[in-house]
């Protein structure tokens, strides 16, 4: 017998994070704060010199840690694809794709059961906010606007189904291109991007590796690239809503 | 035996594209165009022209029909021709929804079918047998189906000439695939033919690939064209369960959705021949679901296998076929209004013209809607006139 291709209760869902020398950044936050809405967590770890996979090993519900021991800089496709095939080994009805600096709002996680528990969509797009040089505020001008559109984080798995990434050295979305093309929904809860919210050295260091990385700006935009070193972003204070408890 | 040949065009003689075929079939037989005599203008003399008052004159069971407008087609139904070849110049092939109600009467009446492009050709082959090409890209595939038009008209059977035609139009496109920039629906076209020819593993290959070149494309139809198809593939290559799973990924539509829900319920009951015959329907791979389910015909406990058949034989234009699975059960007033519908049609398609003006006039006893029908068919008629005057704007 064939397993439910949808599942309207009781779906399992693996969270899938690719991590390289993130031990003393937001990960152990990240998969404390993850542990306690998803069902497993699958990690690929791209040859950290650090703490990492002791950090990623010491939680529970990460059930896999696939440790490279050269890093596969370059060749993001190949990276994709190995975080891809050992998270799906875990049986999940759902696949969460998760940065170590992402994290949902609060309501998010008990809103997520009812977003995969459905047999109508197949994958959810959320709004991702970029936070700016703290955790209090967030970028909002005409090159940082990722909040305004749905970023496809949760795809259902189903396995007749084909997955394929574009083979791209840099820049490979994070869930195979192909989940896009099936019915999905954008939700409107946020998800909070700490990538940014260190301090303007930490930024100073991200704009110089970009620039180094692309300098024709072959793999994206060059006016993005400088505007991280903006003096003066329009940045907004982030409001966390209060979840919505039931009436007694 | 054939000693007579009738031409149904859609233009006059100078303009014709089939010529050669009407030359070569035309030798030693007497040949009639219905058409005036400026319409056969430049035209060997051999060819005479015909009024539509004069086709009763014609000895029909030696005679076959060459028809390249699918509007002749009330003027050909009743009279049983000893073949009907449907030649459809590209220009021809596709219309309003009337339009493409009288061709694809036409071409489900058809000893063989001669398309001029790739989607009705393989969209015929999804329907029945015997179809052919001519679209002037590969000089050996319109040889082989201007020898199967000749060969019909002669009676020679021409079932593995077709499947010659659709062999040598693979290896054909295979070739021009090295040339050609990649496209989903180049890949689509040559998934589609291994899958007519059996080679399942290869179209499936195929079919991914046009799958992927849609995604990357943004096809909105990524999924529901191209991905879909990969579950008749599956099916074909002894993978049900896998070929349900694929149909179901696919299924967006509440239609669809409780399609899929039918196939999964009736493999849980082990009725997997039922279930891979919808999944063919819903693929619409008329023939071979309809080959599945006459073969099921006497296990139909729920009357699904003879609900399924009447929905096949409809789509492929086959009233007859279908008014015969309806049994004497109560019906509502849709119903009654639907089965004297396709009394119409049926009766229009035997050339029994007042019968089925008095069915259709039957069905609009509840509503005006089926008068539309009876519009339609003055309308065709109309244009049969036209072309027979020699009107062929």
């Amino acid at each position: 017998m064939n397993r439910p291709l949808r599942k309207r209760t009781g779906n399992k869902l693996t969270a899938m994070m690719q991590v390289r020398n993130e031990a003393d950044r937001y990960l152990e936050a990240a998969l404390a704060d993850l542990s306690t809405f998803v069902d497993e967590i699958v990690i690929v770890d791209d040859a950290s010199s650090d703490a990492t996979p002791e950090i990623c090993r010491s939680f529970d519900k990460v059930k896999r840690l696939v440790e490279l021991r050269e890093p596969l800089f370059g060749q993001e496709a190949r990276l994709r694809y190995l975080l891809w095939a050992a998270a799906i080994q875990t049986e999940p009805d759902w696949l969460l794709a998760i940065d170590a600096d992402e994290f949902f709002e609060q309501k998010a996680k008990t809103q997520l059961r009812q977003l995969i528990d459905q047999d109508r969509y197949d994958w959810v797009g959320f709004r991702m906010y970029d936070f700016w040089g703290s955790l209090a505020y967030y970028r909002d001008d005409s090159l940082w606007q990722l909040h305004k559109r749905h970023t496809m984080m949760l795809v259902r798995y189903m396995p007749q189904y084909s997955y394929f990434y574009p083979a791209w050295d840099h820049h490979v979305p994070r869930l195979p291109l192909s989940c896009a093309a099936l019915q999905g929904i954008g939700s409107e809860l946020r998800v909070k991007h700490y990538g940014w919210a260190g301090d303007e050295a930490s930024r100073r260091a991200k704009y110089d590796r970009y620039m180094k990385l692309d300098p024709q700006g072959q793999w994206g935009s060059l006016a993005q690239y400088a505007s991280i070193l903006d003096p003066q972003p329009n940045l907004v204070r982030w409001q966390e809503d209060e979840e919505v408890k039931p009436q007694t | 035996m054939i000693d007579t040949i009738v031409l149904f065009p859609h233009c006059a003689w100078e303009a014709f594209p089939y010529q050669t075929i009407l030359e070569t079939a035309g030798r030693e037989r007497s040949v009639y165009v219905v058409t005036t005599p400026a319409g056969l203008s430049g035209a060997p003399s051999s060819l005479l022209p015909i009024t539509l008052d004069e086709l009763h004159t014609l000895p029909w069971p030696q005679t076959a029909a060459i028809v390249t407008h699918p509007c002749w087609i009330y003027e050909i139904a009743g009279r049983a021709p000893a073949a009907l070849i449907a030649l459809l110049p590209e220009s021809q092939e596709f219309g309003d929804d009337a339009y493409l109600r009288c061709r694809d009467a036409l071409c489900a009446a058809a000893t063989l079918i001669v398309a001029s492009s790739e989607p009705l050709y393989l969209e015929q082959w999804f329907r029945r047998s015997r179809v052919f090409i001519r679209d002037g890209l590969d000089l050996a595939s319109d040889a082989i189906a201007d020898a199967a038009a000749v060969d019909a008209i002669s009676g020679k059977p021409i079932d593995s000439l077709a499947k010659l035609q659709l062999q040598r139009r693979q290896d054909f496109r295979e070739e021009q695939l090295k040339t050609l920039r990649p496209s989903a629906m180049q890949s689509f076209f040559q998934a589609v033919y291994l899958y007519l020819l059996g080679k399942h593993e290869q179209a499936e290959h195929w079919a991914k690939l046009a799958f992927e070149q849609a995604v990357f494309a943004s096809e909105d139809t990524a999924v529901t064209t191209y991905f879909r198809f990969l579950s008749v593939i599956r099916l074909q290559l002894g993978k049900p369960c896998d070929a349900i799973a694929t149909y179901g990924i696919t299924a967006v539509s509440d239609a669809e959705r409780e399609a899929y829900a039918t196939m999964a319920a009736l493999q849980e009951e082990g009725k997997d021949a039922l279930a891979a015959a919808l999944l063919l329907r819903m693929n619409e791979d008329y023939q071979r679901a309809a080959e599945s389910l006459a073969a099921l015909q006497e296990d139909d406990d729920r009357g699904l296998v003879r609900s399924l058949l009447y929905d096949v034989y409809s789509a492929c234009s086959k009233p007859d076929a279908a008014l015969n699975l309806l049994g004497e059960t109560r019906r509502t007033v849709a119903d009654h209004t639907k089965l004297k519908l396709l009394e119409g049609t049926a009766l229009a398609l035997q050339g029994k013209r007042h019968e089925a003006v008095h069915a259709i006039l039957q069905a609009a006893m509840h509503g005006a809607d089926p008068l539309k029908s009876i519009a339609e068919l003055a309308a065709v008629d109309g244009q049969a006139q036209r072309l027979a005057e020699g009107d062929y704007a």
